[in-house]
């Protein structure tokens, strides 16, 4: 019974026989829009971007190729960006699936596991040597568009033209209970993945001077240890 | 030892022998509201008239962030009742041990006063539904559930409580009234029944019957909690009303009559307002909360 049940409610078959049709539509109806809404919660750039109708279609579209397999709806959509980069409908709008990406990082930040992190006082204890751990809620999306600069107009601010349109490397961090983006240049992106990978700072610091042209990594050390970036030296 | 709820025969806890069941293991008998982030703000400044908050289970079973901060914070302040919506006990397929787990989990980490799932089914063939599907009431499904209800509470090592369903369909071969199939479920298991009024009427108008029958019907003694909502009224293509449980508004009139009547018979007990979309400001789901408690003001009065 559930079966059938379940085939006509994702819309493979008609409503089974003995329900009415109608009746059935109620349940199709909470299924499918709670599901969008889901999605839409969780990718409110993406959505105001491509605009409600079009995101709420293309919703459908992606709940009918990826439906949800748990339960625990905040882990839905982790398909969408890919998704996305593949929807022919998207093709002239390059870009959106980075902003998906780093929607997807803001979500997993806001649900990653607490941690106590080290503060500017830690940066003291820290030699060559040292290995760091970084918070579970650290991502980085590294991005040939301005990600940042597009995320931040769609949520926070409002659309405008983007004179200087070039890439944006994004670090996707949860300090003290808020999420935040910051943008970072192409030397501390190459840095964090060093440590991310478990390499000793000296190690990381001299990929990153040789690999990019700008690198600026005690600044970005401070930073990093101003806002919880690193939970421990190991 | 623990004592089965007065009115319930002696021996009905014939598989809970081994679940504690202890006063921490129930709702204050007063108001309560659902419980939504974009309230926490408010509800955390001053000192709230609500006796307990409930939550969706599966909205805290993430890792960490604001969720569980959030969680933490009301925990320490009020009474917790987690309601679950994920676990399909009522499906044809072995539950999802590791969905179980999650919830052993969160229930260990804040000691909810209660635990509450639903009378329906949800996820089949390793997809997940994302809806409270109706099922028939069978000698069959009646086993099942029943073996999924004692799994669920020898794993949560506690008792829980099973919530009567809002239905847009019936099926024909149900050979249980859904009154009588939730008090034999309660009977067989243990557990105690979550009685949502608003999903009384919601069926009693899409299926013709008349709920003053229903809750005649319910096993009042087993209730642990009431559930109060509201739903939206439409019309179908002949000119019949009927109702979608779309807990977007405030509590209609005579779902207020009926749940004054319930407890005139049951006696006062946790009653829950939930208000899941279009969510207002904080001072309206109150003022929900407060029109609970002048029913049971009103109830005490009359009982005295």
């Amino acid at each position: 019974m559930q079966h059938a049940f379940a085939a006509a409610l994702t819309l493979k078959t008609d409503a089974p026989c003995g329900v009415s049709p109608a009746r059935f539509g109620i349940y199709r109806n909470n299924r499918l829009s709670a599901l969008i809404d889901a999605l839409s919660a969780g990718f409110p750039a993406t959505e105001r971007i491509v605009g409600e109708a079009f995101f709420r279609a293309m919703a459908r579209e992606f709940v009918a190729a990826h439906p949800p397999c748990s339960p625990v709806l905040m882990e839905y959509g982790a398909d969408l960006p890919a998704f996305i980069a593949r929807f022919a409908p998207l093709a002239e709008l390059a870009y959106l699936a980075d902003v998906a990406r780093l929607e997807l990082a803001h979500t997993r930040a806001y649900h990653a596991a607490d941690a106590p992190t080290l503060g500017p006082d830690a940066l003291m204890q820290i030699a060559d040597t040292s290995r760091l751990a970084i918070h579970p809620s650290v991502s980085l999306i590294a991005s040939p568009y301005p990600i940042a600069t597009i995320w931040t107009m769609n949520t926070s601010g409002e659309p405008a033209p983007i004179e200087d349109w070039h890439g944006e490397s994004v670090l996707v961090l949860r300090t003290n209970m808020a999420v935040h983006i910051h943008t970072l240049d192409t030397g501390a992106v190459i840095f964090l993945e060093q440590l991310q990978q478990g390499v000793t700072l000296a190690g990381a610091a001299a990929k990153a001077l040789h690999d990019a042209q700008d690198c600026a990594l005690g600044p970005f050390l401070a930073f990093a240890f101003s806002n919880g970036v690193f939970t421990q030296i190991l | 030892m623990p004592l089965p709820p007065s009115g319930m025969p002696a021996g009905i806890f014939l598989h809970m022998q081994a679940i504690p069941m202890t006063a921490t293991h129930m709702l204050p008998p007063g108001a309560g509201a659902s419980f939504k982030p974009a309230h926490f703000r408010t509800i955390a400044e001053q000192a709230q008239p609500v006796a307990f908050f409930e939550v969706h289970a599966e909205n805290y079973m993430g890792a960490g962030g604001p969720p569980h901060a959030m969680l933490s914070k009301l925990r320490a302040d009020y009474a917790l009742s987690i309601h679950g919506v994920g676990l399909s006990l009522g499906g044809e397929e072995a539950l999802n041990t590791g969905h179980l787990e999650k919830l052993r989990i969160l229930c260990e980490r804040y000691e909810p006063q209660s635990f509450s799932e639903h009378l329906a089914w949800s996820s089949h063939g390793g997809e997940f539904l994302n809806d409270l599907l109706p099922l028939p009431y069978t000698g069959k499904t009646l086993a099942r559930l029943c073996d999924h209800i004692d799994q669920t509470q020898a794993h949560l090592q506690r008792r829980m409580l099973l919530e009567n369903p809002s239905t847009y369909v019936v099926f024909e071969e149900s050979t249980w009234d859904e009154a009588e199939f939730l008090a034999e479920i309660a009977r067989r298991t243990g557990c105690g029944l979550l009685l949502d009024i608003n999903n009384v009427y919601v069926s009693a108008i899409n299926h013709r019957f008349d709920p003053r029958a229903y809750l005649n019907r319910f096993a009042l003694a087993a209730v642990g909690e009431i559930h109060l909502a509201g739903h939206t009224a439409l019309t179908d293509q002949n000119g019949n009303p009927y109702l979608i449980d779309t807990h977007g508004g405030p509590v209609i009139e005579q779902v207020w009559a009926l749940y004054a009547e319930t407890i005139a018979c049951a006696g006062a007990l946790p009653a829950l307002i939930e208000w899941d979309n279009d969510l207002p400001e904080w001072p309206a789901l109150l003022s929900e909360v407060r029109n609970v408690d002048a029913i049971l003001s009103a109830h005490a009065i009359k009982a005295a």
